[in-house]
C-alpha cells in the first residue's frame, strides 16, 4: 500500500472521505436473500458464530434525538434564568444552541440521505429503461430489404432432421448390410473349413506315411545311395518345383477343380449345402427314375420290334 | 469444436484473400453463416452462396444429415486496387482461452479503452461478440443495446 501520498496513487490534497454522520441505519435496509450465501441446511455453523448474518441495528432520527439530544435535567424560568451569573447563562444558552443544531443536522443528514436514495432509484430505473429500450432492436429498413433470406434461414434450423420414416429406412439399410457382411463371413468362414478338410487326406498322421514320404521324396530310381545321388535328386527336386512345369501343373488343377467344382479334389461348399438341404439326394433320386424309365421304354420298343419281326 | 472450425475458416478466407482468389468455401454451421453475414453486412465480403464441395448450387438443395459434410458456404472476396479488403481475421476467443465479457467491459472496449488482452478497436475494424442468446452482432451494436458476450473474432 505505501506511505504517505504513496497511499494515494502518488496523489497529494486527496481529502480523506468525510465521515458518516449515522453510523447506522436511519431505516429499515432492503435485505435480499442471498441462495449462495450462508450455510446449507446439513451444515453445522462454528462456534461462537451466528447462522444467519448480523445486520445493523436500525436507529431512526427521532430515537438518536432522543438518545443524544437529551433536554437539561432543570428548566430554569425566565425569573430563575435572571438570577444566575452571566457565565453559567450563556453556557446554558450555548448548549440549547448546540442541542439545536444537532438536531438540525440530524434531520437535513436525513433528508440529504432520502434525496440521494431517490435520485439514485431514478438513475436505476431511467438505465434500465434505456437497457430495456435497447433490447427491443430494430433492424434498418435496408438490411430488412437486403437481406430477408439469410436472416430468416438464420432463424430456423439449418438442417432438416431425418423423417420417421427415413430413419427407419437407414435403420433396415444398416441391417441388411450388417447381416449381408455377417453372411459372407461365415461362407468365407465355411469354405475355408471345407478346403482345410479336403486338403486333410493329404496330411501325414502315421509313421508310415511319413516314411513314404519321405522314401519317395529322395528315390532315385538307382541301386547305389550316394551323397551325391541325394544332392542331385534334391536339387532335381527343387528345381521342379520353382519350374513352370510345376505352375502349369497348379493352372491345371485350379481349372480342373473350377470345372468339376471341387476344392482340394473334395466336394466344394455349394455340394456341401445341396447335401444337407438334401438337393444332391432329389437330383439322384430325380436321374434315376428318369434312367429307369428309359430303359423301360428302351425294353418296350426292342420287345415291341421283335414281335413285329 | 466450434471455435477451432472457426478458426480454421478464418485462416482459409486470410490465405484465399492473400493469393487473390475470387471464392473461398467454408463448412455450412449457422456460426459461420453468421460471421460471414457479418462481414457481407460491413462490407468484407462481395457475396455468399450456399453451395456444396463441388461449386456454388445451381438449383436450391435441401440440407439433409446425409449430405450436410459436403455443404458449404462459397463467398465472394473482396478486392480494391488489386488488394483484399479482408487483410487480416483472426480469433480472440479461443478454446483454451474463453473471453467472455460483461455489457460494462464492452462499452469499455467499444469506448477506445483495452479490456483483459483484447486490444481496442483500430479503424476500419470489426470485432464480433456471441451473446447469450447465440446472437452474432458488432462490437458496437453489443454496447448500444447493453449486451455481453463471448469475443469471438475480429476482422480488418
Amino acid at each position: 500500500m505505501g506511505k504517505g501520498v504513496a497511499k494515494f496513487g502518488g496523489k497529494s490534497g486527496i481529502l480523506p472521505l468525510p465521515r458518516q454522520i449515522f453510523k447506522q441505519p436511519i431505516k429499515p435496509l432492503k435485505i435480499e436473500h442471498n441462495p449462495n450465501i450462508g450455510y446449507a441446511p446439513d451444515v453445522k455453523h462454528p462456534r461462537g458464530s451466528t447462522r444467519e448474518p448480523i445486520y445493523p441495528k436500525v436507529v431512526p432520527v427521532e430515537e438518536r434525538i432522543v438518545k443524544t439530544i437529551a433536554a437539561p435535567k432543570r428548566n430554569f424560568t425566565e425569573e430563575e434564568f435572571g438570577k444566575l451569573p452571566i457565565a453559567q447563562q450563556w453556557k446554558l444558552k450555548n448548549s440549547a444552541l448546540r442541542r439545536d443544531y444537532l438536531k438540525d443536522s440530524y434531520w437535513k443528514e436525513a433528508k440529504r440521505l432520502e434525496l440521494k436514495e431517490a435520485r439514485e432509484e431514478e438513475a436505476k430505473k431511467k438505465l434500465e429503461e434505456e437497457i430495456k429500450k435497447a433490447q427491443q432492436y430494430e433492424e434498418s429498413t435496408a438490411s430488412k430489404l437486403t437481406l430477408p433470406s439469410v436472416e430468416q434461414y438464420l432463424k430456423g434450423p439449418i438442417m432438416r432432421q431425418r423423417t420417421e420414416a427415413e430413419t427407419k429406412e437407414l435403420q433396415a439399410k444398416r441391417k441388411l448390410n450388417l447381416l449381408n457382411h455377417e453372411l459372407r463371413l461365415k461362407e468365407k468362414k465355411a469354405a475355408d473349413l471345407l478346403e482345410l478338410y479336403n486338403a486333410s487326406t493329404q496330411f501325414i498322421i502315421t509313421e508310415e506315411q511319413l516314411a513314404d514320404a519321405v522314401s519317395k521324396a529322395f528315390d532315385t530310381n538307382s541301386s547305389y545311395s550316394s551323397a551325391f545321388s541325394t544332392t542331385q535328386t534334391f536339387k532335381s527336386l527343387s528345381s521342379t518345383s520353382n519350374s513352370r512345369v510345376s505352375v502349369g501343373n497348379d493352372i491345371d488343377t485350379a481349372i480342373a477343380n473350377a470345372l468339376l467344382g471341387r476344392v482340394n479334389g473334395g466336394p466344394d461348399l455349394n455340394d456341401v449345402k445341396d447335401t444337407l438341404h438334401g438337393e444332391t439326394y432329389k437330383l439322384v433320386e430325380e436321374a434315376g427314375k428318369n434312367f429307369s424309365e428309359m430303359l423301360q421304354k428302351d425294353q418296350q420298343k426292342y420287345e415291341k420290334k421283335y414281335k413285329d419281326n | 469444436m466450434s471455435l477451432v472450425h472457426l478458426a480454421n475458416v478464418c485462416a482459409h478466407l486470410q490465405n484465399c484473400s492473400r493469393v487473390n482468389l475470387p471464392l473461398a468455401h467454408i463448412p455450412l454451421t449457422r456460426l459461420h453463416l453468421q460471421v460471414a453475414l457479418g462481414l457481407y453486412k460491413h462490407g468484407f465480403i462481395k457475396s455468399i452462396q450456399k453451395g456444396s464441395t463441388l461449386g456454388p448450387d445451381l438449383v436450391p438443395t435441401e440440407v439433409t444429415p446425409d449430405n450436410i459434410s459436403s455443404r458449404r458456404l462459397w463467398l465472394g472476396l473482396k478486392y480494391k486496387n488489386s488488394k483484399p479488403v479482408l487483410n487480416k481475421i483472426s480469433l480472440v476467443s479461443k478454446p483454451n482461452r474463453r473471453l467472455f465479457l460483461d455489457k460494462e467491459e464492452i462499452r469499455a472496449l467499444s469506448g477506445g479503452s483495452s479490456v483483459r488482452v483484447i486490444k481496442p478497436l483500430q479503424p476500419g475494424e470489426i470485432i464480433f461478440i456471441r451473446t447469450l442468446n447465440k446472437d452474432l452482432v458488432d462490437l458496437q451494436d453489443a454496447a448500444e443495446r447493453h449486451l455481453g458476450g463471448e469475443v469471438v473474432c475480429r476482422a480488418r
